[in-house]
């Protein structure tokens, strides 16, 4: 028996202005094409979780030829996220059409899981761990159900744990590995489509097993430059000198996602510095307190807003470099936040900023807030859940408003002049340190 | 410096950076495709670069200089 492992990837945008402005910024396409080009660490896990007699074939949507006959499969799954989910069950109905059955997973079917039920003979919701064992045995017998819950908690504990198959990437080529440190974030902020909405708690991987991933990952690459594949990574400060103290003498350079309170523990700072992170995303979200009122239950973003900059300072002093991500459109902003972003990016000195636009994913809080208030331009649009494209209307702007604004911030900010400003500061941060 | 040890020390700089034996690399090739450099360690490499020889290489063109040949050259070019 033979199942296809088919992951939808790659950065959409719908706008066509947008679009248009989005290929000629140099900034914008170099993040755009890290994140297309990220392996499925979902898909991996199912492989893992598949029982030894079964062969596993991982596709990613680039690999599938849609003008030629379908790969043929005993069963193909599918993992995608919003954007994408109209061509994954458009992928899902030809396989169908073929006889060949389809299972649908990952965050869009777990937070929309009827509707993707009508393109699956089965969907799995919350994580594939718990239930893609079960799944396949079913199958195998000729009895799969119409959907399974995968757990959301104790995904890393044994037996739910499997590590991942980082040997089915051996070929292919990537810029970056993916390595899952944990699940959630605590701070729950409501806009946040992330692995929180398939966990149930936060949910932290041990140290061990995290390096345990990485040497294996490291057997099918070459170019070792690792992102973790987390929403906070050092949450817990005590779990995170354990993991730096570990990961430093594997030699690696990488990347990932956390908050701003890391700036406030020395110790962690310097390990980081020295572990060969080379950059931490931190989802600032807007430049002041005043903006950030109401994101997450606990203010805890806004209680941070007034220190962002000589947070962002210390970060970078150490060699780290900070990328910035801002969100325009929040409930709290009124026209002018455009300007004000591009003077906080300015004083700042972020080597990397993203914007993007508020995005009321399905099933999120502030899909069922916007929804109840009437505010969502259309009752479906998935295919827009790019996070550059405006599917609401901004309580203190115009919908025109804010998509003439994000266009603006994005010729201010990515443009050529400001990309090679950042990284001559960048470069001077590095000689700084030597 | 003789232009031998210049090379040698680029070398020993991009290994440093990319964590590969640059000792053997082609002077033409790509550092991005034989080093596996990516934005980060390129601007890293040249940063070590302007250090270690007391050069700038012109911000608009940090860019361009995608190969050993292309370093050597700077380096030699505008070395005090």
């Amino acid at each position: 028996m033979k199942i296809g492992l088919i992951a939808m990837s790659g950065v959409r945008v719908r706008t066509p202005e947008l679009a248009e402005l989005g290929v000629s910024l140099p900034q914008f396409v170099n993040r755009g094409k890290v994140i297309a080009s990220l392996p499925s660490l979902g898909l991996l896990t199912v492989a893992a979780l598949t029982p030894d007699d079964v062969e596993v074939a991982y596709r990613e949507i680039q690999d599938v030829d849609p003008d030629a006959d379908l790969e043929t499969f005993d069963l193909v799954a599918i993992s995608s996220f919003s954007a994408q989910i109209d061509e994954a069950y458009a992928l899902a109905d030809r396989y169908r059409a073929a006889g060949i059955p389809v299972v649908l997973g990952g965050l869009h079917v777990t937070l929309m899981p009827d509707e993707a039920a009508g393109h699956a003979d089965s969907i799995v919701v919350n994580g594939a761990e718990g239930a893609w064992p079960t799944l396949v045995e079913d199958f195998k017998n000729g009895s799969l159900k119409p959907r399974y819950e995968g757990l959301r908690k104790d995904v890393f504990k044994s037996p739910n744990y499997v590590h991942p198959r980082f040997d089915l990437l051996r070929g292919r080529p990537y810029n970056r590995l993916t390595v899952q440190t944990s699940r959630g974030c605590p701070l729950n902020c409501e806009f946040c489509a992330a692995s929180i909405r398939i966990t149930s708690a936060f949910q932290q991987k041990p140290v061990d097993l995290v390096i345990a991933e990485i040497k294996d990952a490291l057997e099918v690459t070459d170019q070792p430059f690792f992102e973790l594949a987390d929403d906070n990574t050092f949450i817990n400060k005590k779990w995170g000198k354990e993991f730096l103290e570990a990961i430093t003498p594997l030699g690696l350079n990488w990347f990932t996602e956390t908050d701003i309170s890391i700036a406030d523990d020395d110790e962690l700072l310097d390990r980081l510095a020295e572990s060969g992170c080379r950059q931490i995303l931190v989802g600032f979200e807007s430049p002041s307190s005043n903006d950030l009122t109401s994101i997450d239950p606990n203010n805890w973003k806004s209680n941070r807003g007034d220190r962002y900059l000589e947070s962002i300072e210390k970060i970078q002093s150490k060699g780290v470099t900070v990328n910035g991500c801002f969100i325009v459109g929040l409930d709290t902003q009124t026209p002018d936040i455009f300007q004000r972003v591009k003077d906080f990016v300015d004083r700042s000195q972020l080597l990397e900023v993203q914007i993007t636009v508020q995005t009321p994913f399905p099933g999120t809080p502030l899909y069922h807030r916007l929804h109840q208030e009437g505010r969502l331009l259309q009752e479906r649009y998935w295919d827009r859940c790019t996070l550059f494209d405006v599917n609401f209307q901004p309580k203190h702007m115009s919908v025109e408003e804010l998509e003439s604004g994000v266009r603006w911030l994005f010729s201010e900010i990515y443009n050529e002049r400001e990309f090679t400003k950042r990284k001559r500061h960048y470069m001077e941060l590095v000689k700084a340190r030597m | 410096m003789p232009e031998s040890n210049i090379e040698e020390e680029v070398r020993r700089l991009l290994t440093d950076v990319s964590g590969r034996d640059a000792s053997t690399l082609e002077a033409e090739s790509d550092l991005v495709n034989e080093l596996g450099l990516d934005s980060l360690a390129g601007l890293r490499v040249l940063a070590a670069v302007e250090k270690r020889f007391d050069v700038r290489f012109p911000d608009a063109r940090l860019g361009e200089f995608r190969t050993l040949q292309h370093l050597l050259d700077f380096i030699s070019a505008e070395s005090p």
